[in-house]
């Protein structure tokens, strides 16, 4: 048993720190804020900034555009960022496809995409749940009809985020109705810019602009765009999904280590209805305790990234990370509204905006968390099923 | 990063495992816990002769000189088996002695342990007090070359059988400043009263009142008056090896409940298929897996010397509350065969409820972390 990480790691752990503070990422734009997730905002300009260091691509092997290094060197750098509030949402999906394709593409995708992808020339979402398909993917209706080298894709995708800035889309769709619900699926590679697509913003209840919906009408992709092969397309998606299942909420423990800091030193320094805050029993014994989950999180994320580092894949320790991850999320929204006082409802530019903001607007989206990339109740599903070994209902 | 055991840790568990499985089978828990004693003199003697007992004594005093990794992952495995019987009270007593103890100190009394002769135990808990070191209310009186100790102590484990008590008692320098000294007492001592309490879990915890126990000045363990700081430190360390223990006993409780709900048959359906149910088991793992790795995080702190105050008190604020929810979630899901006196599951959630106090509950951890983060 041994948790330090190795000198190597620590090394770019380092270099990641440096490069936080000569290079701070709040100066990046971001087209999304941060959503609460632990991986920041959705910043294309930033992610440009990781495509040169070459860090959009640390895991990848080196003759497609990557540095070839281990798994755990990209979950250090990504869990510095995470501290620092980098914005690594405009990679996120990048990442579950570009693992995608490493792993089942052909070579010519291969040699297309990851080169550019690494240097975050093109960025992606995933297009998977659909209006009718949510927690149940299989029911996937969007129709991929092969018409001589081509398909043509008709149907609607819901959720994908990012939709309206990426260039590309993971498209799940059906190639055999006949097939049973399980084996008829296919995955393919779509330009959002393909005449017969039509991306729609939603604007969700914190009134952010992260997710769309996508509308496929008649949208004719080539063969080579077909990822992995003609109806194998669930076991890659669930593939990619765990990856964005754990990638998507390893961070947890690191980005909200920073609320926690700015929390203590906002009860350190304040009062309210004549008392210290710091004097305040129930709002220390609350801190302790989102520290506690904080460091029962990280040792559940490192769990995780110890097993893929090693070549195992993981399967219901995600869905363990995930709910975790996403639950935590909301008690520390909820504790940081109650410490804040009433002043967290206000919204937009109000002198008290600078740190209670970010809580206000955690408060609304965090609803969002314990749904989006698989709901909580389907994680413990999961874990039930293929962690426990109990009998599916 | 690495989170396995070693080859010899695994070969350890294992052993263990297998044979606390046929050594101490739950029917035996159970009587166990209606006898005096609350344990056999021929288990202790064969866990003694299997060095269990000087596992984490060095070679030097008879022991084995196993690691603190070696220590959490045997008693995970004890954790697991509901073992009763002093082990881990005495455990924590020569943790204190290897803390602390002077040369002759050791010499006397480590090979002894290592032995499964001597059987020690820490009284630190008082009618009014829990772990908080710097309120303790038993007195030490110096005399001449002597102490004398008087006061209450509670929840001393298995003081009825232990040959050694390691009392904290406040004591005063010359210049009159107020400390805590740690004392090795003969728990013979005749102006010693104990007596057995009885509790839910049925485990030996004892109430030891002291009166005019003297004590020579060569039985300090530790600096006079400067018992509080290993004090505190010998605390984080026992709320380790509890955690680990813990462990052990909530992986049981996980596992116990999916065979039963995958066996217990209604609707025609075996009722580990529904979902309600399946969810129950599914937050007992997460909260089970927040015990694994937190435990295992403080334990290799401990074991490399490495500052372990803070996440101590991390894994024992988890483990209390967590260990807790398991249990609860384990009745429910066994339904009304769990509540059955003759069950398994009342004794390890029974004895959840004890592990949650013992050295320190989870807001007496958290006030720890709140320091510790700052506030």
């Amino acid at each position: 048993m041994d948790f330090r990480f190795s000198e190597q790691e620590e090394k770019l752990r380092e270099e990641v720190r440096q490069f936080c503070h000569e290079e701070p990422p709040q100066n990046f734009p971001c087209e999304i804020e941060d959503e609460g997730y632990g991986f920041g905002g959705w910043s294309r300009a930033f992610t440009r900034r990781l495509g040169e260091k070459g860090w959009l691509a640390i895991a990848w092997p080196k003759e497609y555009g990557g540095l070839g290094r281990s798994i755990m060197e990209r979950f250090v750098a990504a869990e510095e960022l995470a501290y620092h509030r980098a914005p690594q949402y405009g990679h996120l999906f990048g990442d579950a496809v570009g693992a995608g394709i490493v792993r089942y593409g052909t070579e010519e995708q291969k040699k297309d995409f990851l080169p550019k992808m690494a240097r975050a020339e093109i960025l992606w979402s995933t297009g998977l749940s659909e209006p009718g398909a949510g927690s149940d993917l299989l029911n996937t209706a969007t129709r991929a009809v092969k018409d001589g080298d081509d398909y043509i894709i008709n149907g609607q995708k819901i959720w994908p985020t990012g939709a309206h800035l990426a260039e590309w889309c993971l498209i799940l769709a059906r190639t055999d109705p006949e097939a049973p619900k399980s084996r008829g699926l296919s995955t393919f590679l779509v330009d959002v810019r393909s005449p017969g697509v039509t991306v729609n913003p939603i604007i969700d209840m914190s009134g952010a602009e992260s997710f769309n919906e996508i509308f496929l009408e008649d949208v004719r992709v080539p063969k080579s765009c077909l990822l992995g092969e003609e109806n194998r397309g669930l076991p890659l998606v669930f593939e990619c999904l765990e990856g964005d299942r754990f990638w998507g909420r390893c961070l947890r423990h690191a980005g909200s280590k920073k609320d926690l800091e700015e929390l203590v030193e906002y009860v350190n320094q304040s009062k309210y209805d004549g008392q210290n805050l710091k004097e305040n029993q129930v709002l220390r014994d609350m801190l302790a305790e989102i520290a506690v989950e904080l460091e029962v999180c990280r040792m559940i994320n490192y769990k995780a990234a110890w097993l893929l580092n090693k070549g195992d894949s993981i399967s219901w320790e995600s869905s363990v990370v995930k709910t975790f991850a996403d639950e935590l999320g909301q008690r520390i929204a909820n504790v940081g509204l109650q410490i804040l006082g009433p002043q967290v409802q206000l919204r937009g530019k109000s002198k008290w905006a600078s740190l209670r903001k970010r809580f206000t607007f955690l408060y609304t989206f965090n609803r969002g968390l314990t749904l989006a990339g698989g709901t909580s109740e389907i994680q413990r599903t999961t874990i039930a099923l293929r962690g426990l070994g109990l009998p599916r209902g | 990063m690495d989170f396995s055991f070693t080859e010899e840790q695994e070969m350890l568990r294992k052993i263990a495992r297998d044979f606390l499985a046929t050594e101490c089978p739950r029917d035996s828990v159970r009587e166990m816990i209606k006898d005096e004693k609350g344990y056999t003199a021929e288990l202790w003697k064969k866990m003694a002769e299997l060095g269990w007992m000087g596992l984490i004594i060095p070679e030097e005093y008879g022991g084995i000189g196993g690691s603190f990794l070696d220590i959490a992952a045997l008693v995970e495995e004890m954790g697991r088996a509901c073992l009763p019987g002093p082990f881990f009270s005495s455990l924590i007593g020569t943790l204190a002695i290897l803390e602390a103890g002077n040369e002759q100190q050791k010499k006397k009394l480590l090979p002894k342990i290592a032995q499964g002769e001597l059987i020690a135990t820490l009284a630190v808990s008082e009618p009014d007090v829990g772990y908080e070191v710097d309120a303790l209310q038993c007195q030490a009186v110096a005399e001449g070359k002597e102490y004398i100790i008087d006061g209450t102590k509670l929840f001393v484990e298995n003081t009825h059988v232990a040959d050694l008590i390691i009392c904290a008692a406040r004591s005063k320098d010359l210049t009159g400043q107020q400390g805590v000294t740690l004392f090795l007492t003969d728990a013979k001592s005749p102006d010693l009263t104990c007596t057995l309490l009885e509790t839910i879990a049925g485990d030996k915890q004892c109430q030891v009142i002291f009166k005019g126990v003297r004590v020579p000045e060569s039985s300090i363990l530790g600096q006079p008056h400067r018992g509080g700081e290993y004090l505190e430190r010998l605390l984080q360390v026992a709320a380790v090896a509890k955690c680990a223990e813990m462990l052990g006993g909530a992986q049981q409780v996980m596992d116990m409940t999916v065979d039963f709900v995958k066996e217990r048959v209604q609707f025609d359906h075996p009722i580990g298929s529904l979902q309600a149910i399946q969810h129950h088991c599914a937050n007992m793992m997460i909260d089970l897996e927040g015990i694994r790795y937190i435990t295992y995080l403080a334990a290799w702190k401990v074991n490399e010397g490495l500052p372990f105050g803070k996440e101590a008190a991390i894994a024992k604020a988890w483990a209390s509350e967590a260990y807790g929810r398991i249990s609860d979630l384990a009745h429910q899901s066994h339904g009304a065969i769990g509540f059955c006196e003759d069950h398994d599951l009342p004794l390890y959630s029974k004895r959840a409820k004890a592990s949650e106090f013992a050295f320190g509950d989870a807001q007496f951890q958290r006030r720890f972390v709140a320091q510790e983060i700052g506030l």
